[in-house]
Parts: structure tokens; sequence; C-alpha cells
């Protein structure tokens, strides 16, 4: 090395000078929850039941998403559809209780692709931040999608 | 001794400990804001605005941690530690002029709480004192890696105290004095400042006081901790906080002895010719002062977040084999200069 490189001021003030440049570069950090970063196309996030175009729910507790699933995260218990409820299921079977341990999830969407009748697609944002485990265990109220009005969609 | 006088000594001793304090723990939140820009990311801004709350926070998060004191540990060396440390860091900052003198009414408040006339020797005998809080804090943990670490901050704490003081002494050479009150008022202006006579002497001191804080490069205390223990592995809450701090305050003080030695201290350029009253000169040259080591602690923080660390064995090599030489160099130089100047001019 010659005397320049063996002294390693300038070496060390070139790297000093690196360091400030990125000082003023803008930054890569993304203020969450103030701003939130786009999810691809793809993206798998948390799971809903869907409905059909008269608001009746389509699942009919048929079991293949449980079976497909590698992780068993979803449970169900299934009843029969009694006279008067023809508004709210679509067909004669639906799911009285239907669970989705988040945690187990690895949303590999598995049971999407499994689902005969189409009701169950993963197309949420991430399974947000809780305290107890026992919250992580979605329920009915928290899976199934709202009803909406068809003639309002656009 | 009057009351008067007594009492505004202690007015400016409490104005300097709680100012010393204050800076030190924003040090701390301007460490992480400045790594955090210089790693192209944000630093903490979640505890109020830009962050401004987070020391508070940080100093809360102390007091509610447990504090553990190993079984075999000797009780009271490894509480004198950490306080031997942080005394050893506040009382460094006593010699420090602040600023020119004051005028409020008929009395002249010098603003330094100590005005020693071996200043610089003061705080060198400090600082070597410091080195205890560190030897104690790993030989009582009574842990092996511990004390390596500790054995390893001490000696490369003794080793560049040598470098420092023999760049020290050239400096002396120049100014006459050691009493930091003359040094920097010898430097009014801007071309009287040291750091013009003396530029080598001014990178050695920079290096050395690189080493004493157990900052990057020369941070082995601190990389002891990451790789294996290092002197602070048993501590916990408050004790280890007062070595963290005490590392910030060293680095303020050390910012400051080095914007009084060599650039200056209170003084600013014109500040004669402005034609201000000596209250506002004082002032001005209070808060000129005060920017000069916002200017050092950023530097500090700029090394750090540039350079990888020393090894253990680059680290004496650099501290005997070449800063002693440097340092000695700068002397016989400085002397042959004088001796020039004062003979032919």
């Amino acid at each position: 090395m010659n005397f320049w490189e063996r002294m390693y001021l300038p070496a060390i003030l070139k790297g000093m000078r690196v360091t400030i440049r990125h000082f003023f570069r803008k930054k890569a950090t993304v203020s969450y929850p103030e701003v939130e970063r786009p999810y691809s196309k793809n993206y798998r996030g948390m799971h809903s039941l869907k409905r059909d175009e008269e608001g009746r729910e389509r699942c009919t507790a048929c079991g293949l998403c449980a079976l497909s699933c590698p992780a068993e995260a979803i449970t169900m218990i299934s009843a029969e559809r009694k006279k008067g409820e023809e508004h709210l299921y679509r067909e004669e079977k639906y799911a009285a209780v239907y669970e989705i341990n988040m945690l187990r999830c690895i949303f590999c969407g598995l049971c999407e692709e499994a689902c005969p009748k189409e009701a169950i697609y993963l197309d949420g944002p991430h399974v947000p931040a809780d305290y107890l485990r026992k919250d992580f265990i979605y329920g009915k109220d928290k899976l199934v999608e709202e009803r909406f009005d068809i003639h309002s969609l656009r | 001794m009057e009351a008067a006088f007594i009492i505004e000594k202690l007015i400016l001793i409490v104005v300097v400990f709680v100012l010393t304090l204050v800076i030190a723990m924003y040090s701390t939140l301007a460490e992480r804001k400045v790594a955090g820009f210089m790693q192209d990311r944000k630093g903490p801004d979640r505890a109020g605005p830009f962050g401004i709350l987070q020391p508070l926070a940080d100093g809360g998060k102390f007091f509610f941690k447990e504090e553990i004191i190993p079984a075999g540990a000797h009780k009271g060396l490894f509480i004198a530690g950490p306080t031997i440390a942080i005394i050893t860091a506040c009382i460094s900052s006593a010699v420090i002029p602040w600023g020119q003198s004051l005028q409020i009414g008929e009395r002249v408040i010098d603003l330094q709480v100590a005005d020693v006339n071996v200043g610089i020797l003061y705080i060198f005998g400090v600082i070597a004192l410091g080195v205890y809080g560190i030897m104690l804090g790993g030989w009582a943990s009574n842990n092996k890696f511990s004390l390596m670490g500790a054995i390893r901050a001490a000696s490369q704490s003794i080793s560049y105290e040598v470098a420092m003081g023999l760049s020290i002494i050239a400096l002396l050479m120049v100014t006459q004095t050691l009493s930091l009150k003359e040094i920097v008022a010898q430097q009014s202006g801007f071309v009287n400042w040291n750091i013009w006579v003396q530029p080598l002497g001014f990178i050695i001191f920079v290096t050395c006081a690189f080493a004493e804080c157990n900052r990057v490069p020369f941070d082995l205390p601190e990389c002891e901790t990451e790789l294996v223990g290092g002197y602070h592995t048993e501590y916990s809450s408050m004790k280890l906080g007062l070595y963290m701090f005490s590392e910030y305050i060293n680095m303020f003080v050390s910012s400051a002895v080095m914007s009084a030695l060599y650039f200056g201290g209170y003084n600013f350029p014109f500040m004669h010719d402005l034609g201000l009253s000596q209250n506002w000169i004082t002032v001005i040259g209070v808060l000129v002062f005060f920017l000069k080591i916002f200017a050092f602690i950023f530097f500090f923080m700029w090394i750090r977040w540039t350079l990888p660390r020393f090894r253990y064995d680059q680290l004496m090599n650099l501290g005997w084999k070449i800063l002693i030489p440097l340092a000695i160099a700068n002397i016989v130089l400085t002397g042959v200069i004088t001796l020039i100047k004062d003979t032919y001019w």
C-alpha cells in the first residue's frame, strides 16, 4: 500500500462521504399505520365466506376445505335449514358453526381451491395483532362477508 | 466566601449538571435517529413527534426493570462500578468554560464552575479514573467473559491515554498555560483557533478521544458485549442504564473539551467587530459553543456508522506503535518551529 493508503485517513473520508450522502436520501420506511403498503394482486390474506346474488350464504358445510387444509385450521358443525330460513342459506345444509384458527392457518389457499361452491376466498387484509390466543379463533361473525346490494355494485 | 458567590456557583452547578444530563439523554435519541437516517430508514418516531419523548420512555423502562445481582458477585464492587463511571463522567464537566463573563448589575459572573489553573490535567485525571468503573464492573461480576471484556477495555483506555497526553503537551507548548479558561480566551476571533496551529495534534487527540469513550471504531468493550459478554453482561436495569449513560456523558464532555482546546470554545468569527455588549457576546458565545459541541457529537455518530471496528491487536498496534511516535514527532516539530519563530521573528 502506498503512503496515502496506509494512512487510512483518505479512505475514512471517502467512507464518510458515502454515509453522509445516505443521510440526505429519501428514506425507505413506510410509516404504518398512517401509510399502508398496497398488497399485490395475488395476496392471500384473511378468509371471507361469500354470499350469492340474493344474499344467501354459499357455504354448505361440505368439509372439503377442512379436509384440504394442511394445518387443520378449519372446523365446522353443520345444520339443516329450517322452513323460513330459505333467504339465509343457499342449500339445505349449512354451517352453523364455522371456525378457522388463524394461528394455525398458513394462508396457502388450498381451501379456496378445494371449495366446490366458491364460498371461501382469501381476499382480506393480513390478520391484525391481538393479545390472547383464543381471540385468534375466528368464527362466522368475523368470516362471513357483509350483505351487499347487487344492483349498487359496479 | 460571601453568600452571593456560593449561591451563584450553586446555580451554575445545577444548570451545568442538568444540561449535561439532558444533552446526554437526547444524544441517545440522536444516535438512533442519525443511525436510522444513515441507513435509509427513519429512527424512532412513535414516542412523541419525531420521537422526542423516546429518552423518557427509555428511562422509564430502566426504572421498571428488575435489578439482578448475580449470586457470586461481590455486592459492594458490583454497585460501585457504574457509580464510579457516572460520577467521573459528570465531574469532568466542571472545568469547562461555557462562556465569557456575564455582567448582572454589579456582579461579574464567570460561566465556569471551577476555574482551576490545571484544568486540562484535572480532566485527564478524571478520565483516567473512569477506567476503574469499567474494571470494577467486570471483575465484580464473577464471570470470566466480563473479566476478559473489562481487561480489554482497561488496556485500551490506558494505551490511548498516553497518546492523548502526549498530543496535549504539544498544544501546551503553544498556549503556555494549563488553565482551560485561558486557553479558550487566547483563541478569540477565528484565525487564533488552535486547530490552525496544531492540526496533527488534533487528529491524534480525536482518535484518542474515540478510544477513551469506547466508541467505534474502538468499541472493543462493547463488541465484546455483542459477541461474548463484556463488562456489562451481568448488569440490568438502572446500573446498566448508568453505564450506558456515562458513555454518552463522556462523549459530550470529550466534544466540549475538543472544541474548547482546538476550535475556540465560545469564540466566534468577528466577535469583537459587531459592536455588541459584553453580555450579548457571552450569550452568543455560549450558543456557538453548544453548536460546536453538537457538531462534534454528530461527528462521533457519523464515524460510528461508517467504520468497522478494530481487532484487538490492530488497536494496540495503533495506540502504541503509531500514535505515540506521531505524538512525539508532533512535540519535536512544535518545539523546533517555536524556537525558530522566537529566534528569528
